[in-house]
């Protein structure tokens, strides 16, 4: 009854936001459901047919998963998907609520779910996932004290409580991979029944053309046992009966970056690796951005061979041999093909070639994670491809839109050092002269403390500036951005500071450029974009429509 | 000619303190004073007295531990060079090192290199949020701004506080004072970075380098126009 009353007061809050227009709403509704009953997304999370998928990390998160998204449903599957990125264990619970009949059912084949870094132990004493993705790690503008090296700890401890295959990631390679249950064969849950504990090797397919695998998902129907919450309604912190405990769960990690290839040997569960080779734009030096300069396992230096950005590239540690694992889902010969990114991609079992419709290395990465969890989950990889190809970006992911014919504007969220440098490197990818917004808030959702900006590597203007028309910098900490672009070299008379969000984006639209980028700080991207698209149209760009790819 | 001593900028590169660098330098240059920036990491040699200017920063506790055993192994030559004269910021973690030692809540010591009198002891709750202090820069009040975000409160002894709390919480959120000075060298717990939109502050830091490396003239003012809008943003919201 508790289940159900919290279900309906979550419902009813959400259709009350609605009604009364205040916000996205996609948070609200789930923390009053999980006030009224705590293990509310226990019961809801268990539910669907093929199981739970999660995607967390830094940077990515939301692209990544709205790319296995896309996926997912173009293979014919039903999904729930926290699309906001309302990723906290509110919004996850919301995402649960909005598709729950009244009677509390999920009727849907696959969760797919970004799940905030810090917030990951949190949902999975809840959630039990099949397969999880992380993408990478890099310090946030809001956890630059310390605070990675202890997210890194918890999600490690919060992976070590799930149960694996028992398969030493280590000595998987990449032939053998398909033939071990990793690539399309794995086991079934069937439809909901008692708790799974044993389902490894029961029931396999071939996978070929989908529908494919599903994520080793128990489907539990029975009732919560009443001892899971303590009685002032604090979670247990012990996993207990009733949660769906998928037979074993997977890990998609970032073969380039050390801090996730790290997973795999200490939580001890399967692990695939995707990653990029060696193409033609990386960097034999670090950037400054660089996060970790110390191999996780001994603390020595690491030796790169190079750089693709940030700390992601070719390592390895002098001191213990901890190394780049080989990437089973390699992207090879990356580049970029206008506005869209493309690589080949090697896999085991075949070949293809990628093209996504949005900028930047960074999205090629999400892009090899989705196209390795849609190989997970036994979906063709032609399906997959052709999904990826047709993706659209989630609001301020590198989104596109057209003023009066005549300019293109790429809006973007700016929210680390990481991001922002790939976000100019991106801006300077173009074809100038490009009129250029950005847009600093420092709310809390922001991070109150603007000084990340000052390890963004904005001296890259000082030569790199001219196909720079302007720089119109804006939000409560505009005048301070100015101040950053004057100390990295961008000459005086080329930045302009002004208050209103409304006069900026006035300004870079009507600007000389023949494009505009916009990039925002979290709580400036939804003025900057409602304001933009006020002005201009959004563009619902396809691979075939790009232009041509050569 | 100025040289710049960048204390472990590969250690302590994720505070946006290299700012502080960045500023000292660009301001220099715009004037036309030559200036090199001389980064030396662990273990790398460097000879204090011939440096004009010298920057410490602040890391997380295990890229403080390192600094810190690093430092201690140089505090001798450091001493010598405070004591000369040389203009020195720290920042933060980089603050509390040159002190007498930190108290853990644990109640361990842990020695600091001494070369200021004042302790740090650390407080259950950080002390997070901008700030606003009010130093005197040859004999005049100037006010700067800048973010704080420390769980250590530090407790001056016979130093000098570097300004007075008009907003925020400064050394230990008690007595009003902020940061601490002794002759050239300036201690602050202010992120931001503190150099670029304080710069009357970083111009005084220059003055005192040029004068004790005998460099003639003063400096040519600037157009600070954009520093000066920033900071002011942050006044108004502060002291309104």
């Amino acid at each position: 009854m508790r289940f159900l009353i919290a279900l309906w007061a979550g419902k009813l809050v959400m259709w009350l936001v609605r009604v009364l227009g205040r916000g996205k709403g996609s948070s609200l509704p789930g923390m009053v459901a999980l006030k009224l009953d705590p293990q509310i997304l226990r019961r809801l999370a268990r539910q669907p047919r093929r199981g739970v998928l999660m995607t967390t990390g830094t940077n990515g998160k939301t692209t990544t998963n709205n790319m296995i998204a896309r996926v997912v449903s173009a293979a014919g599957y039903s999904t729930v998907v926290n699309t906001e990125g309302a990723n906290l264990i509110t919004g996850v619970t919301a995402a649960f609520l909005k598709r729950a009949t009244v009677t509390g059912r999920v009727d849907c084949d696959y969760a797919l779910l970004e799940v905030d870094e810090a917030s990951f132990p949190r949902v999975t004493r809840q959630v039990r996932p099949g397969i999880v993705v992380i993408t990478n790690f890099f310090r946030d503008q809001l956890d630059r004290y310390g605070e990675l090296d202890k997210t890194i700890t918890l999600i490690k401890d919060a992976l070590q409580d799930m149960p694996g295959d028992g398969s030493y990631p280590g000595q998987l390679d990449q032939s053998s991979l398909a033939g071990n249950g990793l690539f399309a064969d794995g086991p079934l849950s069937g439809q909901p029944g008692p708790a799974v504990t044993d389902a490894s090797g029961n029931a396999t397919r071939t996978g070929k053309d989908g529908p494919g695998a599903a994520l080793p998902a128990a489907g539990a129907g029975t009732d919560e046992p009443s001892g899971a919450v303590h009685r002032d309604g604090r979670e247990s912190t012990v996993p207990v009966e009733g949660i769906p405990c998928p037979a074993a769960t997977r890990l998609v990690l970032n073969a380039d970056d050390p801090l996730v290839a790290q997973f795999a040997q200490t939580t001890g569960l399967t692990a695939v690796y995707y990653g990029l080779g060696a193409h033609a734009g990386v960097s034999r030096q670090a950037a400054a951005a660089r996060e970790a300069k110390f191999c996780p396992r001994c603390g020595s230096e690491l030796v790169y061979a190079y750089y693709h950005y940030s700390q992601l590239g070719n390592y390895h540690c002098p001191g213990c041999g901890f190394t780049r694992p080989e990437a089973a889902v390699e992207g090879l010969e990356a580049h970029a093909a206008g506005t869209a990114g493309a690589c080949r991609i090697r896999f085991p079992g075949g070949g293809r070639s990628l093209v996504i419709p949005v900028h930047g290395l960074y999205n090629l990465y999400n892009g090899l994670a989705a196209f390795t969890a849609g190989l997970l989950l036994g979906i063709d990889p032609d399906t997959i491809i052709a999904a990826l190809g047709a993706y659209t970006p989630a609001t301020g992911r590198m989104e596109r839109f057209n003023y009066r014919g005549k300019k293109t504007v790429l809006l973007n969220l700016v929210k680390n050092p990481t991001g922002f440098n790939e976000g100019l490197a991106a801006l300077l990818a173009m074809d100038g002269p490009v009129d250029v917004l950005i847009a600093i808030n420092d709310n809390d959702a922001d991070g109150r403390d603007i000084s990340w900006l000052w390890d963004v590597d904005f001296e890259v203007l000082e030569e790199g500036h001219r196909p720079v028309a302007q720089f119109v910098c804006t939000g409560l900490r505009g005048a301070e951005m100015g101040v950053r672009l004057k100390y990295a070299g961008v000459p005086v008379d080329k930045i302009r500071v002004c208050d209103s969000l409304t006069d900026a984006v006035r300004l870079v639209l009507d600007g000389p450029g023949r494009a505009a980028c916009l990039l925002a700080t979290y709580t400036a991207l939804w003025p900057v974009e409602r304001i933009l698209s006020g002005y201009a149209e959004r563009e619902q760009k396809h691979v075939a429509n790009l232009p041509s790819v050569s | 000619m100025l040289q710049i001593c960048h204390l472990y900028p590969d250690l302590l590169n994720l505070y946006g303190d290299r700012g502080n660098v960045i500023a000292f330098t660009r301001r220099c240059r715009w004037r036309g004073l030559e200036v090199t920036v001389r980064p030396v990491n662990l273990g790398e040699k460097v000879d204090f007295k011939e440096m004009d200017f010298l920057f410490l920063g602040g890391g997380s506790d295990r890229e403080q531990n390192l600094m810190a055993e690093d430092l201690m192994e140089r505090a001798g030559s450091l001493q010598a060079a405070v004591e000369d004269g040389l203009v020195v910021l720290a920042i933060c973690g980089g603050y509390q090192l040159l002190g007498r030692y930190y108290r853990t809540l644990e109640g361990r010591t842990i020695p600091g290199l001494g070369l200021l009198d004042f302790y740090t002891e650390a407080g259950r709750k950080r002390l997070i949020g901008n700030v606003a202090v009010e130093v005197e820069l040859a004999g005049e009040k100037v006010r700067i701004v800048g973010f704080e975000n420390h769980s250590g409160q530090t407790v001056l002894g016979s130093t000098a506080p570097l300004g007075r709390v008009l907003a925020g919480n400064g050394n230990n959120g008690r007595d009003g004072g902020e940061g601490a000075r002794y002759k050239n060298t300036f201690c602050s717990y202010l992120h931001g970075p503190l150099l670029p939109k304080n710069p009357r502050l970083t111009d005084h830091l220059i003055r005192l380098a040029m004068q004790r490396r005998g460099l003639p003239g003063g400096l040519a003012p600037l157009d600070d126009a954009l520093e000066q809008a920033a900071g002011d943003v942050m006044l108004h919201r502060l002291l309104r």
